[in-house]
């Protein structure tokens, strides 16, 4: 008797709890990780952007884009004759990627120089140019991101798996662009920009 | 009737009640979370003009039902290519958190696109025009989910 009044006790806890937590429940955007890019032109009419997108809504809706010939599939057709020779480029990057940690590019010439170099998970790119170094661009691709980008089929690149990599990659700095006068920076974090 | 049935007939009714007042409440939010469309254009030139036009977003739920029916052949074969990428972004809509999605300002001029308290917002300044759009998320995705639907219809 005992038994039966502590399972229909039990019972009826969780037929109350059901619609209670079925109306609670509401979607969570926890663990999100956004894409920014920020662009100061410091000009008199310079302007500014800034944009800040989830990568999981930039992941969702590129495989769903298809503007033929150029992009479908979340992948990027890049012929010849738009300047980039993506045959080169794969076979260069399937080098690098077998290739020991190092410095592989250096270039140094008058106010300028350029090194490009594999650093465990990232590729590193860091220009400087102008007088005492004013302009700087600096790159760190993960690894991970740039295997996605050149996974795709030849003639392509696959931008929908690179951005999945993206949101995987324990990495903040992206690229950052200083010439003086205006400034570019791409990053990753899991902070949207307060309205 | 032994004590036990009496309980589980106790709380069943209070189950049925709960889940009946909670359909009550689901339909009093819907209509709440619907919102309103605010559109609001200010000219601040010589010739100034203000319109501002505000619609209970339920209207909008309303017109996602209808959107198929009334969407023309034409307007649907070239929305069509655009249609699963509506689709996807109508999905990720209703999780968008408030923040800022893209904000560009020069001398002037300034975009904003903007999610605050569920409402996506649009904002453009150019000189004296200002456009100023709110579009509840729920009821934006509704309609975008219908516009969808409706161009990759066959007739």
């Amino acid at each position: 008797m005992k038994t039966t009044r502590r399972t229909t006790i039990l019972l009826a806890l969780v037929l109350l709890a059901l619609p209670l937590a079925a109306f609670a429940a509401s979607p969570s955007d926890a663990g999100t990780r956004w894409l920014h890019v920020r662009v100061v032109d410091r000009s008199d009419d310079g302007e500014s952007v800034r944009v800040n997108l989830p990568l999981d809504l930039i992941a969702s809706i590129l495989p769903e884009i298809d503007i033929e010939p150029h992009i479908k599939d979340g992948r990027v057709t890049l012929a010849p004759e738009q300047g980039v020779q993506l045959g080169d480029l794969r076979a260069v990057w399937a080098q690098l990627r077998q290739a020991a940690d190092g410095e592989y590019v250096r270039v140094e010439a008058g106010d300028g120089n350029v090194v490009v170099r594999k650093a465990g998970t990232l590729l590193e790119i860091d220009v400087q140019d102008g007088p005492e170094g004013a302009e700087k661009v600096r790159v760190r691709a993960p690894l991970a991101v740039l295997d996605a980008l050149f996974s795709a089929p030849e003639g392509e690149i696959d931008l929908a798996a690179a951005i999945t990599a993206l949101a995987e990659a324990g990495i903040e700095d992206l690229v950052q662009v200083e010439d003086g006068e205006s400034s570019v920076r791409i990053w990753i974090d899991d902070r949207p920009e307060a309205p | 009737m032994p004590r036990p049935r009496v309980t589980l007939a106790a709380v069943l009714v209070a189950t049925l009640l709960l889940t009946a007042g909670g359909v009550v409440v689901l339909a009093a939010a819907e209509v709440w979370r619907a919102g309103t469309f605010v559109l609001s254009v200010r000219d601040e030139g010589p010739n100034g003009a203000r319109v501002a036009v505000v619609v209970p977003g339920i209207v909008a739920t309303l017109a996602a039902v209808a959107i198929p029916f009334m969407l023309p052949d034409e307007a649907a074969a070239r929305i069509r290519p655009a249609a699963p990428a509506m689709r996807a972004l109508a999905s990720e809509l209703a999780g968008l958190p408030d923040a800022v999605y893209v904000a560009v300002e020069a001398p002037g001029e300034r975009v904003l696109i903007a999610s605050r308290g569920g409402v996506l917002v649009i904002e453009v300044d150019d000189g004296p025009d200002h456009v100023r759009l709110a579009i509840p998320l729920h009821a934006a995705r509704r309609v975008l989910r219908s516009v969808a639907f409706a161009a990759q219809r066959t007739r």
